[in-house]
């Protein structure tokens, strides 16, 4: 691009003119992309390979994922839309149907003459206003199961059907519950996610405990504990052939058998550590034990174990080490120096359950678990990942919802309302900025407009439904996807997130005005529309 | 109980895909179905695991994870084959259409569902074939040489679910790389798709073994992959302290970098070779470099001559198949049925590099060329020059104060020489009282070998090399069986089926010439120049502290050691 600066300025004034151009087309072809995905009612997208993997989503940061999206400003739109859902987990179809109407809206200002940056300045006063009311409609929350149901529920069903989207709400709103300290955010680390390829979707359930993906190794070893002692610790159970030369430097098979039978014991003895702790806190009583060690065990200590009754599993996740200890109690061991029953936790149960070649050892019944698990289950390794998603989303909106301390009306209430308002802003600005205004109020109903698109309503006559309904109201009002008529999301509890809104306000109108300025953007040496 | 002691193989990049594609379908042609044959002398289980699919159906796939970059795959699922979860669509209207299918049970739950599907990939013909119960693929003549546009083309075996790792933020190209630096590849490694999923795949792996005797790395060693790979050998030093077999690779095509002219692109190798060699030497147990060109820091050099074989240079398929033949033959000598313990992976690795030299270079034969009618004591002794073709670049055969780790294979014992009564001349040679393969190699490199230490392994398996190994590399001076022929010539339409090999892997002084040519040429890199470092979190102090550190590394092949 350096030399622009060569051109004159009529054809530099051309050329920009034609980036605008690309840039609305650009913008607009994304949007019809993805605007079938918005809501409850947008269509499931299947996604077929060329080798026949499968991926079903509605989401739109997964479908911007698997695009292979090639056009620069298409690309610039996609990454403001999935950095939007790396730091909220949502809103991504919005800021790509938003980015795309303002565009469209200011389009038919700037065919009429008006410079961009006039309406930039418009955008810029409305969105700051567009805040303001995003500060007014929003509903301070208890954090309760109910409250938080509603927000979850309302996530939850614009990826999965109903059905599993409820089983779904509950699930991922008492993993939160169960390991919430005060009324903060929570580490979702501490939430594990599990895959079982096996029954239903709707047999996802939540684990107040640990489940592993890996079982006992040993034929002897019990499959299933009860009332048991777990001791979970990073500690190698395994005879490491560490010799460094092996064939040329001993000097005697001797010497290389002295040098074996010392490292066997050295194992030996940590394995006996765990014994005699066993016995002493166990035997005679109802008490059973349980090792989970991060390192290796093997057969040998696996069998020695086997002959205690303790059931042993190696190499469990690094993360798991944290976990367990939150869920069970008791802390992870690095060393059996100081082994003492202060060290292990506690589970009610621990058991076994096998599913083809995989293995699964479920912890439960843990007094006060402050890290869970959720069971993923489907038929099918797409259903599962599918869920997997939703399951993410629906997390982070709750967790979204527990730092926010609010929610905002959802099914297009705030956007309507926030059209009117900026209807009425608009007159009290002097100038041509108002024109940028009335773009970026007209531009916010994209989204109550394509709700109804998708659920079969005609956009026009439900935009004028509730335009009007809300001038009419203190509340503001949604659309009811099963009637077309306006309603109050509070009481179908249909809530977005604060933080959701807030950012996609912001981010797109800040796009929005890059790809307007197109020109002064080029001049800058088209920095931010590089990769 | 016979003890397997189990190795987990990792493959970055394309090319090592290339090799490791040979290397798995050389073992699968080894494999014997039938109960009634004695047991092989490999024991696939340490490379191979049994598992069941959801069918309940037993599988046995080898213990690998492999990375490649989004179009690599042509055909072949993720996820694979053997374990479903993946779709073939309808070939014709009558049988339903599975796509379809799948598209009614959601809409029973849900709303509309649109699919949206890439054109089916194109399958090569040999895949076509290996699906078709009728046709012989032994007969067939796939001309896989020109037309294999990516390894899954000519691949074999079967992966488990786990195995395929795709890289999404780089595009697959036979024309340019995409994947560049040493430094993104580190960059890529702290994603959660290789931090969480990828570490934790190999951590299903180890789960699943009594006795892990530890990981064998194979990475394309001029790319990106060269920060992912040696990233993660660092992570398996953490997390399981086992050996780790590293073998970096280098393809004899010289693919331009995205936006960069092949000078660019041979100082983006020379950087990438640096750095990886220098993290090798801190995270490897061993490493040995392996290519078919005679040289690769800057310009790619001339295709490495292997004796009555005939294969182009720059080809990907013929090339690879060469070096798996090697990396299937030196491996041997951990994979072996009841093997001595020094016949471990930490052992071949620490017999290699003491004085921490952790590189060694590689040699091979294949064929071990040596004619059909002759006996190996008269084939010893009338060899000249040296056993083997070097398979390191930039590096030489060494011969004097070399300690070495051979494995020769595919030479009967009744091979070795004539019973007493028939001895004749052979009676006056020294190795007559040799009494295995093993041994009079041995014997023959205490000879050939001022000062030098050689471990021989013996095996009497040759290279299998059926479809799909590229036949057409073998000269007509070559018998089925792989031996050399002056007089008769093998007819085009007959196969060679297998192979007698040597390979070796040597620890030598020449090794030192290899660190310090990759030094200078590293050092006249001005690395400030190449923003593509820096703009994936190189600094240039980071990579000037790297060179010293690999002088002082190639320090260690200075002076002659005492054994
Ligand atoms: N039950 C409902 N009735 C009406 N509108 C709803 C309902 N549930 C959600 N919505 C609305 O749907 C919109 C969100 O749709 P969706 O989640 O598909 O897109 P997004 O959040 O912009 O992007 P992403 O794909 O990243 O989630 C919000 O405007 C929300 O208020
Ligand atoms: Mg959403």
């Amino acid at each position: 691009m350096a030399s622009i600066s060569l051109l004159n300025p009529k054809a530099e004034f051309a050329r920009a003119a034609q980036a605008l151009a690309i840039n609305i087309s650009a913008a607009k072809g994304l949007q019809d992309v993805m605007r079938t995905n918005l809501g409850p009612k947008g269509t499931m997208k299947m996604l077929v390979s060329g080798a026949g993997d499968i991926k079903i989503t509605k989401d739109g940061n997964v479908l911007l994922h698997e695009m292979q999206i090639q056009h620069p400003t298409a690309s610039m739109i996609a990454r403001a839309s999935t950095a939007q859902d790396d730091s909220t987990g949502d809103g991504t179809t919005s800021t790509v149907l938003l980015i795309g109407e303002l565009l469209k809206q200011a389009d038919i200002f700037l065919t009429e003459g008006l410079h961009p940056r006039i309406v930039t300045e418009g955008f810029e006063k409305a969105r700051n206003k567009a805040l303001a009311i995003l500060d007014d409609v929003k509903i301070p929350i208890e954090i309760n199961k109910k409250n938080l149901m509603g927000i979850a529920n309302t996530s939850l069903r614009t990826k999965v059907h109903p059905g599993l989207a409820d089983v779904l709400t509950e699930v991922c709103v008492d993993a939160i519950l169960a390991i919430r300290k005060d009324e903060k955010p929570v580490d979702l680390h501490m939430v594990e996610l599990m895959e079982m390829q096996h029954k239903t979707a709707t047999d996802t359930s939540l684990i107040r405990g640990i489940v592993m993906d890996h079982g006992t190794r040993h034929p002897d070893m019990p499959k299933r504990l009860e009332n048991a002692y777990v001791l979970t610790c990073n500690v190698s159970l395994e005879y490491e052939k560490s010799e460094v030369n092996s064939g040329f430097f001993y000097k005697t098979a001797e010497e290389r058998e002295k040098f074996v039978r010392a490292e066997r014991e050295f194992i030996d003895q940590r394995v006996q550590k765990i014994i005699a702790l066993k016995r002493k806190l166990c035997d005679g009583t109802e008490k059973t034990f349980v090792v989970i060690n991060q390192k290796g065990i093997d057969p040998m200590s696996l069998d020695a174990l086997a002959k205690e009754g303790i059931m042993a599993l190696r190499r469990a996740k690094r993360r798991n080490m944290e976990r367990l200890a939150l869920a069970c109690g008791g802390t992870a061991m690095n060393s059996f120096d100081d082994l003492d029953e202060s060290n292990l936790g506690y589970a009610g149960v621990v058991y076994e359950h096998v599913l083809g070649e995989n293995k699964y050892t479920f912890v439960e019944e843990c007094k006060n678990p402050q890290s869970v698990t959720i069971l993923i289950k489907g038929p099918n390794k797409h259903t599962i990942v599918q869920i997997k998603d939703a399951i993410r989303d629906g997390l982070r909106a709750i967790n979204n919802a527990l730092l926010d301390k609010c929610v905002i009306p959802g099914a297009g209430a705030f956007e309507v309302r926030a059209y009117n308002e900026l209807m009425k802003y608009k007159d009290t600005v002097k100038g041509k900025v108002r024109l940028g205004i009335q773009a970026f109020a007209e531009a916010l109903l994209v989204v109550p407009k394509n709700l109804a698109i998708n659920s079969g309503y005609d956009a026009q006559d439900t935009i004028v439904k509730l335009t009007e309904e809300d001038r009419l109201n203190p509340e503001p009002i949604g659309l009811d996807l099963s009637t077309g008529e306006p309603m109050k999301p509070v009481d179908m509890s249909v809530y977005d997130n604060y933080l959701v809104k807030k950012q996609i306000l912001n981010s797109c109108s800040v796009i929005a005005s890059n790809l307007l300025l197109v020109d002064e953007v080029m001049r800058a040496g088209m920095t931010s529309l590089k990769g | 109980m016979s003890t397997t002691r189990e190795v987990i193989a990792l493959q970055f990049g394309n090319y090592s895909n290339y090799i490791g594609t040979h290397w798995w379908n050389i073992q699968e042609s080894s494999f014997s179905y039938n109960p009634e044959d004695a047991p092989s002398e490999i024991n696939h289980d340490v490379l191979y695991r049994e598992g069941v699919n959801l069918n309940k159906q037993v599988t046995y796939t080898p213990r690998l994870l492999l990375v490649d970059l989004d179009g690599s795959l042509k055909h072949l699922p993720r996820e694979g084959e053997l374990y479903g979860n993946s779709v073939k669509r309808a070939t014709d209207d009558s049988a339903g259409d599975p796509l379809k299918k799948i598209k009614e049970d959601l809409e029973d739950l849900s709303t509309d569902v649109e699919i949206v599907q890439q054109p089916q990939a194109d399958k090569h013909d040999f895949q076509k074939d290996l699906e078709n119960p009728v046709v012989d693929i032994q007969e067939q003549n796939y001309n896989l040489a020109d037309n294999v546009e990516t390894w899954t083309d000519y691949l074999y075996a079967r992966y488990h679910p786990r195995t395929v790792n795709i890289i999404n933020e780089y595009k697959y190209d036979t024309e340019k790389q995409t994947f560049d630096t040493f430094s993104s590849g580190v960059q890529l490694w702290k994603t959660e798709q290789f931090e969480y999923d990828f570490c934790d795949k190999i951590r299903q792996y180890v789960e699943e073994c009594d006795y892990m005797q530890g990981t064998q790395v194979l990475f394309d060693c001029f790319n990106g992959y060269t920060g992912l790979a040696t990233e993660c050998m660092e992570y398996l030093n953490d997390e399981y302290s086992k050996a780790i077999f590293a073998i970096p690779v280098y393809s004899p095509r010289n693919t331009l970098f995205e936006n960069a002219d092949e000078p660019m692109t041979d100082s983006i190798r020379v950087v990438n070779s640096a750095l990886a060699f220098h993290k090798l030497s801190e995270q490897a147990s061993l490493f040995v470099p392996l290519g078919t060109c005679d040289r690769v820091w800057r310009q790619l050099g001339a295709a490495r001559p292997l004796s009555a074989l005939n294969y182009k240079a720059d080809n990907l398929y013929q090339t690879s198949a060469i070096l798996a033949g090697y990396l299937d033959t030196i491996t041997l000598r951990y994979r072996l049925r009841n093997a001595p313990s020094a016949y471990s992976l930490a052992g071949f690795c620490g017999d290699l590099t003491n004085y921490g030299r952790k590189l060694a270079s590689a040699a091979f034969a294949m064929p071990f060329p040596m004619q059909h009618d002759m006996d190996l004591i008269d084939c010893l002794d009338k060899f000249e020059g040296p056993l083997f073709t070097s398979l390191t670049p930039n590096c030489n055969i060494g011969t004097d104060y070399i300690i070495q780790s051979l494995c020769v294979r595919g030479i009967a014992r009744e091979r070795l020489k004539q019973p007493l009564e028939k001895a004749k001349e052979q009676m006056r040679m020294a190795a007559y009282k040799c009494d295995s393969v093993s041994e009079m190699f041995q014997l023959y490199l205490q000879c050939a070998n001022h000062a030098s230490m050689s471990h021989v392994a013996s095996v009497s398996m040759a290279i299998p090399t059926r479809i799909p190994f590229p036949n057409e590399i073998f000269t007509d001076e070559m018998t089925k069986l792989g031996f050399l022929s002056t007089t008769a010539r093998r007819l085009a339409e007959e196969k060679v089926v297998s192979v007698p090999a040597l390979a070796a892997v040597q620890s030598s002084s020449e090794l030192g010439d290899t660190l310090e040519t990759l030094h200078r040429e590293a050092k006249r890199v001005k690395i400030a120049k190449l923003h593509r470092f820096r703009a994936a979190g190189l600094e240039e102090d980071d990579y000037r502290d790297a060179l010293e550190q690999l002088l002082l590394f190639k320090d260690n092949y200075e002076d002659n050691f005492e054994l």
